[in-house]
């Protein structure tokens, strides 16, 4: 009897989380142009789509800058992971507490006070900003997948490598790296969901000058009902799903890899290791 | 390996982008050259205030309804078979990887007057309502993008716990519910604040939400500091917006290590 | 140790022989994996320490947990004091356990910890303030009642969990490998605190343990497991003197074990040698396992029953083990005072009250 109550809610949150992105989709495939009446099966939107070039320039800023985003904070991000585990103590919580803190902040005041940097600087909102923004708010996430797995490692292992003969960025290389790798693949994966789905940052560090995919259909929303829309969260959707499915067959724990990314307080793990 | 000089280029980039934006904020809050407190008590007074106050009362309403619904979701699945938990939790975490404009938009399609819902009322009988561009439907919205960020991490928490706690407690002659008010409950304490944080903040300073599902009309924390730097360009006052919500910030992450003394946390 | 009140001794402080506190029938319990116990029966007396004893995987932990109410038999019954509570959830038994793993609650104090089961009781406040104060006393944690869980060494960690148990008064009191995170000194000097303990208090113990000697030093009476069937029950004497296997034989204590066949009439064959023997219920020409232990084999001069070479003489501190090679090519091992030498001729005698025979198939 408990076990049906119990059954029965975790649907209901189901239904109440899907029943609107499941609408999306349905309609997607609607012949007319309004949510609210079945004009019959249509895949006309997704020609549309297709065929939209303002989509497809706002859905390749998107990508592009979410792939350099992940790419350049991951190599940073790695690289320092590596110094800040070399220093001592006081400068190493400094370092990581400074690091916490665009990962606490409230998007917006992070965006707002990128803004104003770029505007004090005289830097032309566009591209750059766009990109800078993003790598500033993906680095800390980078660093702090590897970090734990820097801490983890046996140091014999690298002492082992050199004492074979191995210059130190051989060491580096052949022995540290791959020991960390995990760390490194995680940071990266994180740092391109968050540069992919991010609006506020994105916005405020463009001064909505640059459409990326968030900032496009945030301006298409307000306007209305637009069923290409529609298609592109099937597509979005059918993709993540996939994604989801070939991670969780890969390695089950990359799943609480999104969780990382929005817990802003991971708190004192770091501190408290100290 | 040990080489400090690997985190330089952290380090410059930390101060160029972390560091100086925030010192530029603070600079511009208090005046840039001619400091002044105007800004900032700008920033607290009368109609500002209150949009203040809104703010944290839809934010802590979102936050509780959250809860409410959240808790007993997280419970329920960390009691399920391994398997079946597994792809409860999966079924939940998902909507997180679908970019929350998305989600609000279709709300703003069901909530319409013509839109589904109002369809499925009408069909009962209930006249078509005003759900669209009111303050449920801005509640609605939040708590619909925020419920999976307050279930995580109350279903880590709960999932971590160890059963010979239970097994213990059980074995001391407490029954069931006893066992979850005195051990299950206090144990998950940690969850819930992540879970309060992760919902909190984030609603407290949202605009993208209460634009398109409250048509503008109700102006939270967010909609102000965005009128001030893409509308009026009232940098100056913006930036003391901006200082209040980052002070707010700082005293909330002191709080919770204040409550959350082992660092137990939610952890990266 | 600490001080013991008077309202915690109990004036019954020997085993009643008669009354039965706990009884197992047919108890028998299955999982995915297969088989865990099979068939278990025993009762356990009112005031005795009773130890459940055997190799890793043996059963011995589900079989506490199937006492303690934390699984369920697939098939039998537990009655408790004459009644069957096979069925009863854990809160509602009287008995209490010490976890393995201790179990503290993190979130609570020692204080805390110990009164939980007192709160759950609702008992009154200054009835639970004067019962913790004379269990901390009993375990040695006394002034530790605010102590932070988290920040107490293994011993002490291990005291809470035996007091937070006590303190609820149970009649039996379960205790599953309880010392078994301890480091060696710690683990001996808990032992005898703990038997102790139990004389003291006069409660009934269930312990489990995989460790003989332990068991041989705490227990009135061990139930020996293997495989989730019971190999033996009997006092630490009895199984060492008359272990009713080879297994037993094996598992408690050192010991030469051969296979041998009864020959009737007083004698016995085994390592190639006859021997006399003391009489055993068995028929001439029977299989059978003996068991001779080290310690009495006798070193002799001449007249011996068995002559090999030391192969290896290493001293313990009290005696020698030596190994010998008999002519025959079988390895001994002696326990004695003096050794012979490596690489030295040994004579061995072994007198007829020395040889314990034991049936060749499973009790």
């Amino acid at each position: 009897m408990k076990g049906f109550f119990r059954r029965f809610y975790i649907i209901i949150v189901l239904l109440f989380l899907y029943v609107p992105i499941l609408t999306l989709i349905v309609f997607s495939f609607n012949e007319s142009r309004t949510m609210a009446k079945w004009g019959g099966f249509s895949l006309k939107w997704y020609g549309e789509l297709f065929t939209d070039t303002t989509i497809l320039n706002a859905l390749f800023v998107t990508l592009s800058i979410a792939v350099l985003a992940a790419l350049i904070s991951t190599v940073i991000g790695t690289v320092a992971a590596l110094g800040i585990n070399s220093l001592g103590k006081r400068a190493k919580s400094m370092l990581i507490g400074v690091s916490y803190i665009p990962m606490v902040n409230a998007d917006i005041v992070t965006g707002v006070s990128m803004l104003l940097l770029f505007i004090l600087l005289k830097v032309p909102r566009g591209y750059a900003t766009m990109l800078i923004a993003h790598i500033t708010f993906c680095l800390p996430y980078t660093t702090l997948s590897v970090l734990p797995r820097l801490r983890g490692m046996d140091e014999a292992l690298y002492e082992a490598a050199l004492d074979m003969g191995a210059t130190p960025r051989q060491a580096l290389r052949k022995v540290v790296l791959p020991d960390i790798m995990p760390g490194i693949v995680t940071g990266f994966i994180l740092a391109f969901t968050l540069s992919f789905d991010d609006f506020v940052i994105s916005f405020f560090s463009t001064q909505g000058v640059l459409p990326n995919l968030s900032i496009y259909i945030y301006s298409m929303a307000k306007k209305g009902i637009k069923p290409e829309i529609n298609a592109l969260s099937a597509i979005m959707f059918v993709v993540v799903i996939t994604l989801l499915i070939i991670v969780n067959k890969r390695s089950p724990d990359v799943i609480a890899t999104r969780k990382k990314v929005k817990n802003r307080t991971s708190t004192a793990q770091y501190e408290e290791q100290e | 390996m040990k080489n400090k000089r690997y985190a330089l280029p952290y380090v410059i980039w930390a101060l160029l982008f972390i560091i100086g934006p925030i010192i530029i904020t603070f600079f511009y809050a208090f005046g840039q050259e001619h400091f002044t407190l105007e800004y900032m008590a700008k920033a607290f007074s009368g109609s500002y205030f209150s949009v203040f106050l809104d703010s944290i009362l839809i934010a802590l309403i979102v936050t509780v309804i959250c809860l409410a619904l959240g808790y007993p979701a997280a419970y329920i699945v960390s009691r399920m078979q391994a398997g079946t938990a597994r792809l409860a939790i999966i079924l939940m975490v998902l909507p997180m990887w679908i970019n929350f404009l998305l989600r609000t938009y279709a709300w703003r399609a069901l909530l319409d007057d013509n839109g589904l819902i109002n369809q499925l009322l009408m069909a009962v009988g209930i006249p078509a309502q005003q759900l669209l561009y009111t303050q449920g439907a801005v509640i609605m919205g939040l708590m619909y993008d925020f419920l999976p960020f307050m279930i995580l991490p109350i279903y880590t928490a709960l999932q971590k716990m160890d059963v010979s706690l239970l097994e213990a407690s059980s074995d001391l002659g407490a029954g069931r519910v006893k066992t979850f008010t005195r051990v299950i409950f206090p144990l998950s304490l940690p969850g819930i604040i992540s879970g309060v944080v992760m919902v909190f903040m984030p609603a407290l300073t949202t605009f993208v939400v209460t634009e398109l599902l409250g048509g503008g009309k109700y102006n939270m924390y967010g909609d102000l500091i965005t009128e001030q730097f893409l509308v009026t360009s009232n940098w100056n006052f913006g930036s003391a917006l901006a200082v209040v919500m980052f002070l707010l910030m700082l005293v909330s992450m002191v709080v919770i290590r204040r409550i959350d003394k082992d660092g137990e946390g939610y952890l990266l | 140790m600490g001080i013991i009140p008077a309202h915690f001794l109990k004036p019954e402080k020997k085993m009643n022989k008669i009354n039965k506190i706990l009884e197992l029938k047919d108890i028998s319990k299955s999982f995915d994996k297969g088989e865990v116990l099979h068939n278990i029966n025993l009762y356990v007396r009112q005031g005795e320490f009773l130890t459940l004893l055997g190799p890793s995987g043996c059963g011995k932990t589900t079989l506490l947990r199937i006492i303690g109410g934390f699984e369920t038999p697939s098939y039998g019954q537990v009655y408790f004091g004459g009644s069957d509570i096979t069925a009863l959830p854990p809160h509602m038994r009287q008995v209490n356990t010490v976890f393995q793993h201790f179990a503290l609650f993190p979130h609570m104090n020692v204080y805390e910890n110990i009164a939980f089961g007192l709160h759950i009781k609702k008992m009154p406040k200054d009835y639970i303030e004067r019962k913790i104060t004379d269990i901390l006393a009993l375990t040695g944690l006394s002034g530790f009642e605010r102590r932070n869980i988290a920040k107490l060494s293994g011993g002490e960690k291990q005291r809470v969990a035996i007091a937070r148990a006590l303190v609820c008064e149970p009649s039996l009191l379960l205790l599953d490998e309880p010392l078994g995170a301890l480091d060696l000194k710690l683990r001996k000097s808990m032992q005898l605190e703990l038997k102790n303990m139990h004389r003291q208090l006069g409660l009934t113990f269930v312990y489990v343990t995989h460790d003989q000697e332990e068991a041989m030093m705490l227990s009135d009476t061990i139930v020996v497991m293997k495989d989730g069937v019971i190999q033996h029950i009997g006092t630490p004497e009895d199984i060492y003197n008359e272990p009713s296997n080879a297994f037993v034989a094996d598992f408690i204590g050192e010991s030469n074990i051969f296979p041998g066949t009864y020959l009737g009439d007083r004698r016995v064959s085994f390592a190639g040698v006859e021997f006399p023997c003391l009489p055993h219920p068995f028929a001439a020409g029977d299989n059978v396992d003996v068991v001779v232990r080290p310690e009495d084999i006798e070193l002799v001069r001449d007249d011996s029953h068995v002559n090999g070479t030391v192969t290896s003489s290493v001293f313990m501190g009290v005696h020698y083990d030596i190994r010998i090679m008999d002519d025959t090519g079988r390895e001994w091992l002696v326990q004695s005072t003096k050794t012979p030498g490596e690489g030295n001729r040994a004579h061995l005698f072994i007198g007829d009250d020395c040889i314990h025979i034991m049936p060749k198939e499973r009790v």
